[in-house]
């Protein structure tokens, strides 16, 4: 009885929020690209002008997908190798710099955790690009293949 | 007092109710109006999958005003009091676990932004004391509160 009660409880207070945030004048998204909170998804225009404009490129894939091809400058940091290569991410990349987050686009969620990640540990300025490689590429955008940036073991 | 009778006292469990209904509207009024900053602030501690922030974002506000108000009325008391025993869970594993992975982030809980002073362990200790409140409110309020009153008042 308390449980039905409580389940009952908090169902209605989510459907009200949901239905409110329906009727709200300027409701927040649910779903698709304006639903990533924390950090800022950039068009490939805007990832293009960040290049241009100094940023560093973090590519948050595997070190294989990397050496095969990634963003010209970019520097590799695996998602699960975010941790041990804490200490090194912080002297190569300076907190001040703006950073842009990268991985095989929409459906892969390291760029995005790798991008909050980086901006709860003080990275002042993260963006991220959610389309990715695959479209960096097929735009014929500067790319690089080998070893590059990689962190050192 | 001894601990088993405190754990039961109505009393108590009445003032605690008012005093965690209070804290749970004030923290959702400040998310209500404003959810992006929430959105933003539950982002940071990282934990819920991208695709997830934003629907919390919106729900959570609600379910703690719902569970403030039927606290403060006492209406359904015990039901009220499990609710908030659920987020105070939630709140003390969301910041336990941002504390000790070194993330220093706000805490978003009165809909703060970013820039107010990071979470510690200190934090961790409060959102623990109001767990241990939530549930002397459920033990209180229960079914089985009122025979093991009467069976404490015939021991002592």
């Amino acid at each position: 009885m308390t449980l039905l009660l409580a389940a009952l409880l908090a169902g209605a207070a989510a459907a009200c929020g949901l239905a409110a945030n329906a009727l709200s004048s300027d409701p927040l998204p649910l779903s698709g690209p304006g639903a990533m909170f924390a950090v800022r998804d950039l068009s490939l225009e805007q990832a293009v002008a960040a290049l241009t404009g100094g940023a560093v490129f973090v590519d948050a894939r595997v070190a294989e997908a990397y050496r095969a091809g990634h963003v010209a400058g970019a520097v590799s940091v695996p998602y699960t190798a975010r941790f041990a290569a804490l200490g090194e991410l912080r002297r190569r990349i300076p907190p001040g710099d703006p950073v842009v987050v990268y991985c095989t686009g929409p459906g892969c969620p390291a760029a995005a955790r790798l991008a909050t990640w980086m901006a709860a540990r003080g990275w002042r300025d993260v963006r991220l690009f959610a389309a990715g490689y695959p479209v960096w590429e097929a735009a014929g955008r500067p790319v690089q293949t080998g070893a590059g940036t990689e962190p050192r073991p | 007092m001894k601990a088993s009778s405190l754990l039961l006292d109505r009393r108590l469990s009445f003032a605690l109710r008012l005093i965690i209904g209070t804290v749970l509207i004030l923290a959702s009024l400040g998310k209500l109006t404003d959810p992006r900053t929430f959105a933003d602030a539950l982002a940071a501690y990282a934990l819920l999958p991208a695709a997830a922030v934003a629907p919390a974002a919106v729900v959570l506000p609600w379910v703690e005003l719902v569970a403030g108000l039927a606290l403060l009325t006492g209406v359904p008391a015990r039901s009220a009091g499990l609710v908030a025993a659920v987020l105070a869970v939630g709140y003390v594993a969301a910041t336990a676990s941002a504390v000790a992975r070194g993330f220093s982030i706000s805490c978003g809980c009165f809909g703060d932004a970013a820039s107010s002073s990071p979470l510690g362990w200190g934090d961790v200790a409060w959102r623990v004391a109001l767990l241990t409140a939530t549930l002397q409110v459920v033990a209180a309020e229960s079914l089985v509160a009122e025979p093991a009153r009467l069976l404490l008042r015939r021991r002592a």
